[in-house]
């Protein structure tokens, strides 16, 4: 028992090491069957994954502006540039939407499917709404010495669309 | 092959010489703290996350992991069949969750407790894919190990009412082990990955976290007329994530070395505002080699005591 529990110690740090310097990456798509292997493992303990804290794409900033408009047409504009203070009770679930932001730049099949999401909350949260725009933009900063020479941020649309309710 | 003989002895005696079991109930106690603390910044929007029409619905929350995951609306699924609604089963998964973690904390029963809140925690991660980040991992990582180290040897109910044995075993100095370096390595990934950016060299990538609106806390445009601030800082950072795994293993430098990640963790959590990421990584350095510094620091003070009376 005391030997397995070892190897089984030593086999979790040995796939952990594999992991973090990349000598799995390929293994890893080989095929369905061991990707979802690892993905499930990973989703146990981790041992499958990689630290780099801020390592990729820092600097490349997303927003997601979400307008809302009355039968009135009244418009009101919320924007995660703000924190998404609007809903969120702490600062610290606000920083949980940086993660979603990247996810959906990164995942063009992800966004409509979160503006519905996101469409569909707002519409619960404020009943007299019956149009709802959402635009999802990248943002990026320049570098220390662009910027003293003013270089402005590059603020681009990636997405964005529109959900009307005719009847409400 | 003296050589390999003797790192041979070495590496049995690092992995067997039974070790106090004070690190890991410290290990449990803090990270039952951490798990009550997140529940309480976790409640007030806990339906806005989880619930059945949270910002992301159940229907793409679900499609967004493996089909064999445990998504948080299959524990509704089953709370259903007792009567209850989907945001009922939502709320009362919250506090199992919690007792979970109450149970952790006062180590009664600690087995079950572990085991319940790193299942708990499991189904929370399956269910909030897209809004997790660093803490939720190091959160899950840390669960995982309490479900299966010894943490009850000390500091706990069952300890004092004698039902685990509290000696120093080699499953308490495997764990510890284990704990320790599965830390060294992810930092020295977390340094390596960091080393490979040019933007990390001349501190871009720190200034433009400390600029942008998702972390930015303070103004702190004006660094970019200052450069060599978020360099130095950036190779700060670089030299103390990498140089980790070196450096907890040496005993003088280890307490410098933690004083400097307790450093760099509370600059994150000031100055990027990631105050629960900055605290668990705390924790971790503290709970893995907390007790070996606060050791060093009491020989150095023995020591110094001696040779000031002599």
């Amino acid at each position: 028992m005391k030997r397995l529990i070892y190897a089984l110690a030593f086999f979790h740090l040995l796939l952990i090491s594999l992991t973090i310097f990349h000598a799995l990456d390929k293994v890893y798509t080989l095929n369905a069957v061991v990707e979802k292997s690892f993905s499930f493992v990973c989703s146990l303990n981790y041992s499958v994954w990689r630290y780099g804290f801020f390592s990729p794409d820092v600097g490349r900033s997303n927003e997601i502006e979400i307008k809302t408009y009355d039968s009135q047409n009244h418009e009101t504009k919320f924007s995660t540039l703000n924190g998404f203070n609007f809903f969120l009770s702490n600062a610290d679930l606000g920083k949980r939407f940086y993660g979603f932001k990247v996810y959906n730049v990164a995942d063009t099949s992800l966004q409509g499917l979160s503006a519905r999401s996101v469409a569909t909350r707002m519409m619960n949260i404020f009943p007299d709404v019956n149009k709802v725009t959402y635009t999802l933009r990248s943002i990026r900063y320049p570098t220390m010495k662009d910027y003293c020479k003013k270089k402005p941020v590059e603020i681009l649309d990636i997405y964005t669309t529109t959900f009307t309710l005719p009847y409400r | 092959m003296a050589f390999i003989k003797s790192l041979r002895e070495k590496l049995h005696l690092f992995f067997t010489v039974p070790v106090s079991p004070v690190p890991l109930g410290v290990f449990r106690i803090l990270i039952a703290l951490f798990v009550l603390i997140q529940a309480t910044l976790w409640y007030p929007d806990w339906l806005a996350f989880f619930g059945p029409d949270a910002w992301m619905q159940w229907e793409i929350s679900q499609a967004l992991v493996i089909n064999i995951s445990i998504h948080i609306s299959k524990v509704a699924k089953l709370f259903s069949l007792f009567g209850l609604t989907d945001d009922q089963s939502v709320i009362l998964f919250f506090w199992i969750y919690v007792v979970g973690a109450v149970g952790l904390l006062l180590g009664i029963f600690t087995r079950f407790w572990a085991i319940l809140v790193w299942f708990c925690h499991y189904i929370l991660m399956c269910s909030m894919d897209a809004y997790m980040y660093g803490v939720d991992i190091f959160l899950q990582i840390a669960l995982f190990y309490i479900m299966l180290m010894p943490v009850a040897k000390a500091f706990s109910l069952d300890a004092r009412l004698k039902r685990v044995n509290t000696e120093a075993t080699w499953g308490v100095t495997l764990s510890l082990r284990v704990l320790q370096i599965h830390l060294c390595l992810a930092y020295l990934s977390a340094g390596y990955e960091k080393m490979l950016s040019k933007d990390w060299w001349n501190g871009n990538v720190l200034w433009r976290s400390l600029v942008q609106p998702d972390f930015n806390q303070f103004n702190l445009t004006w660094l970019a007329h200052e450069p060599w601030i978020p360099m130095l800082l950036s190779w700060f950072t670089m030299v103390a994530e990498t140089g980790y795994i070196v450096a907890m293993w040496i005993p003088r430098l280890r307490v410098v070395w933690l004083a400097a990640m307790i450093m760099l963790h509370t600059g994150i959590a000031i100055f990027l505002g990631l105050w629960m990421f900055g605290l668990i990584m705390i924790l971790l350095s503290l709970s893995a080699f907390g007790y070996d510094a606060y050791k060093d620091l009491s020989q150095s003070r023995k020591l110094f005591v001696k040779k000031s009376l002599v």
